[in-house]
């Protein structure tokens, strides 16, 4: 559901690049994704491709970037992955529907990540997200 | 090249909202939720009506409705917005249940923005939004990106101070480009000599309901519990009611 409706805008967007003559053409658009999102890859790209044939960009290509999601303590300055908040979430969250609801809700809205995450060092909730943080349009290869 | 393809997102999640009426007011705890969902309570007998709350630290609507969500077996992305005797409803207690949500800065701008994109409503002749107090992104961010469908109310105390930060909302939201339908006065006895705030009307006065107090320590939803409720909050129920079917 989720990247359909991402899809949707990106490609919304890329059409108003086109109708306001910011680009001629587009041959390449490169995304990054956060690993927080937790985006299914293979229905982003099918979705990707699917919604921009519907409006003729069929012949731009999406390339797609897996970003490691990392954090920094504003604390004690720990640095830690999303993997290391899987496995935290795993061990906290016995619960498997409530384990879905949360993964869930950080796919949905990533920053619900400090609702449910500490840093894993000295229990911070104040810190900040270094990068993989949401899902952006890293670079557009075209014609201008 | 940064490209913004949030607002296509949001038009399209709000595509079947037709109008979208934020309850804001300046000062905090003056009554915005309790009238909020009242409103939303109220309308949905006339109107296909949604309520959002948008207080993400704050939220309280759900405890006005007395909802208790289930965390456990509704899986979210199935059923979000959910509904409630008849009335369409997202609150980020769907997301985060109980839990603090220490989030700042850019990451409280992206959370508004994500619960913007994300609840697909459906169609809807009016949504209410609960705001936080204040003008903050919660405020500003759905006047950028639904400019075009929504309006305001404004809430406030009817003492000097609380209407003295009410006005200064009033400005700000004119200066936005948001109509501010009109203002309430809650806690306030009728015989309260005051017609407008800013240059905003008032309304409606709704004076403090005893009943509110205990039927929520009953956890009794107040709109049912209090037949006069329905009554005090019936003149702003009604002159919302005509400007969406306008
Ligand atoms: N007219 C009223 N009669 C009785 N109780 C009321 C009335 N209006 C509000 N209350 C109570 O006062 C408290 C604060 O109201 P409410 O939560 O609606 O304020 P708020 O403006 O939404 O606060 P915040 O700024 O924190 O969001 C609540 O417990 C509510 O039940
Ligand atoms: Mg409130
Ligand atoms: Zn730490």
């Amino acid at each position: 559901m989720h990247e359909w409706s991402l899809a949707y805008s990106i490609v919304s967007a890329l059409l108003d690049l086109l109708r306001e003559g910011k680009v001629k053409k587009i041959r390449k658009v490169v995304i990054e994704v956060g690993k927080l999102v937790q985006i299914d890859l293979d229905i982003f790209r099918q979705a990707l491709q699917e919604v921009a044939g519907l409006h003729n960009l069929q012949d731009v290509e999406f390339e797609i970037q897996e970003v490691e999601t990392r954090f920094r303590c504003s604390r004690c300055g720990y640095v830690w992955t999303w993997r290391d908040v899987l496995n935290k979430l795993a061990e906290e969250i016995q619960d498997p529907e409530l384990r879905k609801t949360c993964l869930e809700s950080i796919h949905l809205v990533p920053a619900a990540v400090f609702a449910y995450a500490r840093c894993p060092a000295c229990g911070s909730p104040d810190y900040e997200v270094i990068e993989g943080f949401d899902v952006k349009i890293g670079k557009i290869v075209g014609e201008v | 090249m940064m490209l913004d393809f949030r607002k296509y997102a949001i038009s399209s999640a709000f595509r079947r909202v037709k109008k979208v009426v934020a309850v804001c007011s300046g000062k905090g705890g003056v009554g915005k939720s309790f009238i909020a969902t009242g409103l939303a309570w109220y309308l949905k007998d006339s109107l296909r009506t949604g309520l959002l709350d948008l207080d993400i630290y704050g939220f309280s609507t759900h405890r006005f409705l007395c909802y208790v969500p289930n965390l456990r077996y509704e899986s979210i992305e199935e059923a979000v917005p959910v509904q409630i005797d008849g009335l369409v409803y997202f609150s980020p207690v769907l997301l985060i249940g109980d839990r603090p949500f220490p989030v700042r800065g850019s990451y409280r701008e992206k959370t508004v923005l994500d619960i913007l994109s994300f609840v697909e409503w459906p169609e809807l002749d009016v949504l209410i939004i609960d705001m936080p107090p204040g003008t903050g992104d919660e405020v500003i961010l759905p006047c950028r990106y639904l400019a075009e469908k929504i309006s305001t109310i404004v809430v406030t105390l009817p003492d000097p101070i609380s209407l003295d930060v009410a006005s200064r909302l009033v400005m700000l939201l004119k200066e936005i480009g948001v109509q501010t339908l009109g203002a309430v006065l809650n806690m306030c006895d009728s015989s309260v000599n005051i017609e407008k705030v800013g240059d905003v009307i008032v309304v409606a006065k709704v004076p403090h309901i005893h009943c509110v107090v205990s039927s929520l320590a009953q956890g009794r939803n107040p709109y049912v519990a209090c037949p006069e409720v329905r009554e005090y909050l019936k003149p702003i129920v009604e002159y919302v009611r005509r400007l969406v079917t306008d």
